[in-house]
């Protein structure tokens, strides 16, 4: 990164952030001209794809009533936690055909979340795009189960709950089916919110690490100066912690929030 | 430049504002939590879940709050 030291710290970190905001923009790794081609979080993700294939493949290599070896313990745990707490849970009767869907979502978004904390890989649920439409699939999955399961007059009817005085259906519809759709914009700006906002984060406190080092090797301060940078570096590696634990928490809330919404249009009250 | 880094500014300042409810709302979501699965162990697994929604119920202010700071 560029650093030019000018005396005033703050135009100092200017320029190496700006670089870092512009470094999650969606580049071209491979261009075929016009707008098509292959981006850095297309590419990201097709590995990403391939790596969760590798993974569930190898974990059900030798299926067995009791999984050996810690690896295939690990897949299994996870698509247990998956059936029991996210399908028994959350969706209630008639969770097992919703399985195969949620696991799918829960390790996709968890193995890219994890991915993304290598550095130098670039997480695509830290993309608005890919977000989106993994937020779209969930809410067409629902809203197309929630019609198989009530029809299409029915399911609309049941947005506003049952019991409720007369004149207050309309209101209370209105104000449900707005929630309903929101869930659509919540779903994608929650998750890349929390992955772009703390790669960002990261990314600034390394620029604040490097600057006090650089401040002395470049402008030949005395060596006290460089001391703040290892309070920034304990900020970091605390933060990277946090991180590690978000990228576990957003791929379990976007799962389950998909499954109790799942749960929600499909139960018949 | 210089009122373009004012409304810039502003949008900053007006989701920090934003988050404040959504901030009270996720506290007192996590208070229930605990509180309830304090008093009540073996139903902390359900709890969770029903704090998850609510949490989400929550956040969703904040984040309509985020998404506005980029459309505007």
């Amino acid at each position: 990164m560029a650093f030019e030291l000018t005396g005033n710290p703050l135009a100092d970190i200017a320029a190496p952030i700006e670089e870092l905001s512009e470094s999650f923009n969606s580049t071209f790794v491979v261009s075929f001209g016009n707008g098509i081609g292959l981006t850095q979080y297309t590419a990201w993700m097709i590995l990403i794809s391939i790596v969760v294939l590798a993974v569930v493949l190898v974990g059900v290599r030798k299926v067995q009533v009791v999984p050996k070896g810690k690896f295939a313990g690990l897949i299994d745990w996870g698509y247990d936690a998956v059936c029991r707490n996210m399908g028994e849970g959350a969706i209630g009767h008639g969770w097992k055909k919703h399985i195969p869907f949620l696991a799918t979502l829960f390790f996709f978004i968890l193995i890219s979340n994890i991915i993304g904390l290598i550095p130098g890989a670039k997480t695509p649920t830290g993309s608005l795009s890919v977000t989106w439409a993994l937020a779209l699939i969930s809410f067409v999955y629902f809203n197309a189960y929630g019609i198989k399961a009530k029809g299409g007059l029915g399911y609309i009817k049941s947005i506003a709950p049952s019991g409720l005085p007369k004149p207050m259906v309309p209101v209370i519809w209105f104000f449900e089916f707005f929630s309903l759709v929101i869930r659509l914009l919540t779903l994608a700006v929650r998750l890349y919110g929390n992955m772009f906002a703390g790669h960002m984060i990261l990314g600034i406190f390394a620029i604040m690490t490097q600057f006090f080092i650089l401040e002395v090797a470049m402008a030949g301060a005395s060596v006290v100066v460089a001391l703040p940078s290892i309070a920034w570096a304990l900020f970091l590696l605390v933060m990277y912690a946090l991180e590690c634990l978000v990228a576990f928490l957003q791929a379990y809330v976007f799962t389950i929030l998909s499954a109790v919404y799942v749960g929600l249009a499909t139960s018949s009250h | 430049m210089e009122t373009t880094f004012i409304i810039a500014a502003l949008k900053v300042v007006g989701y920090g504002l934003g988050t404040i409810g959504p901030g009270i709302g996720l506290g007192l979501c996590g208070y229930g939590l605990c509180v309830g699965s304090a008093r009540q162990p073996e139903l902390a697994g359900k709890l969770f879940t029903n704090a998850l929604i609510f949490g989400a119920l929550a956040e969703a202010l904040a984040l309509i709050g985020f998404v506005l700071t980029f459309i505007f």
